[in-house]
């Protein structure tokens, strides 16, 4: 099967504070089929998390195209920005961005309850992602109750529950130290692995880049495979 | 359950860390703005009706038929028989009213002079209530006798077991008036609370009402019923009904017309100022609000980035405002109930401390040779005021206040609800 799931084609970003104007991302190109794990490195400042942020949508593009699947995110309103995020995408931060105010659980949750899974469904499935990252013990827990390493667990779960199609990760580890970052690293890659899903990750993290079946640099607003 | 209203409930629930304690603030100012409206709509329709009762049950009546000129007095009592019959009727009362010049060797002053039944202190037991004997008792048995109001028999110097004279006019024919002069022994001096009334009202005997010219006097009956500030019309309908054409009814609200309304007008303004102050009150919800989306803005734009629609925020931010008026509404409705239900407690307490307070300063100042004379202090002057406002709970007035209230809170929540829908997720999320 040779389709190909993202497709990012001549994107350029150009950020405009005032009257100047920052030419982060010039001229990116790449494309990458399912169930593949594409890294993504680069000095900081260089428009790595920009370039997760176009993929999302959470941000426009100043020109180029970007395809998932048969849809081009560069073309869709608001509304469809939306449903895109909430049925083919899952972001995983830096910072683990849980809800303070709700349990490991429900912060998995979240996001079926947004696509509209019935709770039952949405906290059963929750429950199963949970445990998969091996904290099947803190469910009731809140964000501040649990350590660092299982705060970004929670995250990793909460990306995969919609089973969206593309998973963006923006320096996952980053936060963490050698012995979390290593068990963050490996619960994500199997589950990526397990549910054959497509991981755009960004990091610093020389280990977790080895893993990549697709290897960026990011440098002067262009990519260069590695 | 639809997302927002799972966030919402998670965000607020009292169990939970964070949100609700952001709230409270405004839950507080909230409700307790509430109070006085609820204070108002509660009270002050017992105040209007205490400060009324009293000038209904001593002069005015609930109901007063006028008869056509001097009716055939057989039909009359007929007449008066079949209304003592009408339902909520507890009394009816034959009363002739005309003008006279009352005079003794202490002076002499214009009178209204009112033919009552003789018995009209034991028919009618609000008259009774609510007339204070003053001097004597309120005996008219004896044709001869008269009752005076206290400023009349202060003004005309006299007292029970005195004589009065009264002249009247008897018939008026061409331009000229012949008079006649009765006198009357007093029997008692009596006061309705109301000195402009006091000063005017001689009573006497329904027996002697032919003293009254039928040209210069007016014939009436005089109704009570059960309650005059409620169900009057059917009553006044079933009057109309039993009555011969030519008479007229009116009910109190008609004759005290301007009294009543400008107490009613009084209320309404009450009412709609204590509107205001809650109207006021919830633009702390706004700002609360703004203040909850500033400190929630990175978990609003996570959510967003999960697909969390803007008309999802928005709406998580009207199930915000909701609450705030919810419990508001409770807290507000609360004290506000348990103020009404004690209104009498609480302005017989402020009396207390006012008074104290009053006696405490004067007896300083007379340490420092300063003697200030003053009567004690009260707030509801009983001349005027029942001593006690009575309280009829308005279970309906009560839900109106609340949802007055709630719908305040989401009016409230407008401004944050939409801009935290215009959050873009990664004015957030590039910070980090
Ligand atoms: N909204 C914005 N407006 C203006 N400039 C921006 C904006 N977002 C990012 N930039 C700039 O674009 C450049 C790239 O930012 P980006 O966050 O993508 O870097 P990064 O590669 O993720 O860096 P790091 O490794 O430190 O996270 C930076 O110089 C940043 O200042
Ligand atoms: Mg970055």
């Amino acid at each position: 099967m040779n389709e190909i799931l993202l497709q990012v084609e001549k994107v350029r970003k150009v950020f405009t504070t005032g009257s100047e104007n920052l030419e982060v991302l010039k001229d990116i190109n790449f494309s990458t089929p399912p169930g593949k794990v594409v890294v993504i490195t680069g000095q900081s400042g260089c428009g790595k998390s920009t370039l997760l942020h176009l993929i999302g949508g959470l941000e426009a593009v100043t020109e180029g195209i970007i395809r998932v699947g048969d849809r081009l995110v560069t073309e869709m309103g608001e509304g469809d920005l939306t449903l895109y995020r909430r049925k083919t995408l899952g972001f995983i931060f830096q910072l683990h961005l849980l809800l303070r105010e709700f349990t490991a659980l429900e912060n998995v949750a979240i996001p079926a309850l947004i696509s509209g899974v019935p709770k039952t469904d949405a906290f059963e499935r929750a429950a199963l992602l949970l445990a998969q990252v091996g904290l099947s013990g803190r469910l009731r827990h809140f964000p501040q109750e649990l350590s660092g390493g299982e705060r970004q667990r929670v995250a990793v779960a909460r990306a995969l529950i919609n089973d969206p199609l593309l998973i963006l990760a923006d320096e996952p580890t980053g936060n963490l130290d050698e012995g979390n970052a290593r068990v963050v690293q490996e619960q994500l890659f199997s589950l990526v692995k397990e549910y054959r899903k497509t991981l755009i990750l960004v990091t610093h993290d020389r280990e977790l880049a080895r893993e990549g079946d697709q290897r960026f640099l990011l440098h002067e607003g262009v990519l260069h495979p590695l | 359950m639809r997302v927002s209203l799972f966030l919402a409930l998670r965000y607020l629930s009292p169990f939970r860390t964070g949100s609700l304690r952001r709230i409270q603030g405004a839950i507080l100012s909230v409700g307790l703005s509430l109070v006085p409206l609820i204070v108002v709509l509660q009270v002050s329709d017992g105040m209007i009706q205490g400060i009324t009762a009293r000038i209904l049950e001593v002069g005015t009546y609930h109901l007063q038929v006028l008869s056509p000129s001097s009716g055939n007095s057989k039909e009359e009592v007929t007449l008066l028989s079949e209304l003592r019959k009408v339902k909520t009727v507890i009394s009816v009362t034959e009363e002739s009213q005309g003008v006279g010049l009352a005079y003794s060797r202490g002076g002499s002053a214009g009178v209204t002079i009112r033919a009552v039944p003789p018995r009209a202190w034991e028919m009618d037991k609000g008259f009774a209530r609510f007339m204070k004997m003053i001097e004597g008792t309120f005996d008219l048995l004896d044709p001869g006798s008269a009752v005076l109001g206290a400023e009349l028999a202060s003004k005309l110097k006299i007292h029970v077991g005195d004589t009065l004279k009264v002249v009247t006019p008897y018939s008026i024919e061409g331009d000229s008036i012949l008079s006649r002069v009765s006198t009357f022994n007093v029997k008692g001096v009596v006061s309705s609370g109301y000195q402009e009334l006091d000063k005017l009202w001689l009573f006497i005997s329904q027996e002697r009402s032919r003293i009254l010219s039928p040209r210069a006097s007016r014939k009436l009956i005089g109704i009570k019923v059960e309650n005059p500030f409620q169900g009057l019309l059917p009553v006044v309908r079933e009057v109309y009904r039993i009555l011969p054409r030519s008479y007229r009814v009116y009910t109190w609200e008609e004759l005290e017309s301007s009294r009543y309304l400008s107490f009613r007008t009084t209320q309404y303004l009450l009412i709609f100022i204590m509107a205001l102050i809650l109207a006021v009150a919830s633009v702390n919800i706004s700002s609360t609000l703004i203040l909850l989306q500033i400190e929630k803005k990175d978990e609003l734009a996570v959510l967003k980035s999960m697909g969390l629609s803007s008309k999802q925020i928005i709406r998580l931010f009207y199930y915000f405002g909701a609450w705030i008026g919810i419990l508001g509404a409770l807290v507000g409705v609360g004290i506000g109930l348990a103020m009404a239900v004690s209104i009498n407690e609480i302005i017989g307490g402020i009396e207390f401390l006012l008074n104290n307070g009053w006696e405490i300063l004067r007896w300083l100042l007379r340490t420092t040779g300063i003697v200030v004379e003053g009567a004690n202090i009260r707030i509801l002057n009983p001349q005027f005021y029942l001593e006690k406002i009575p309280i009829v709970l308005d279970p309906f007035k009560v839900l109106g206040a609340a949802f007055f209230t709630v719908l305040l809170s989401v009016l409230a929540s407008l401004l944050p609800a939409r801009s935290a829908g215009r959050l873009r997720p990664l004015e957030v999320l590039v910070k980090h």
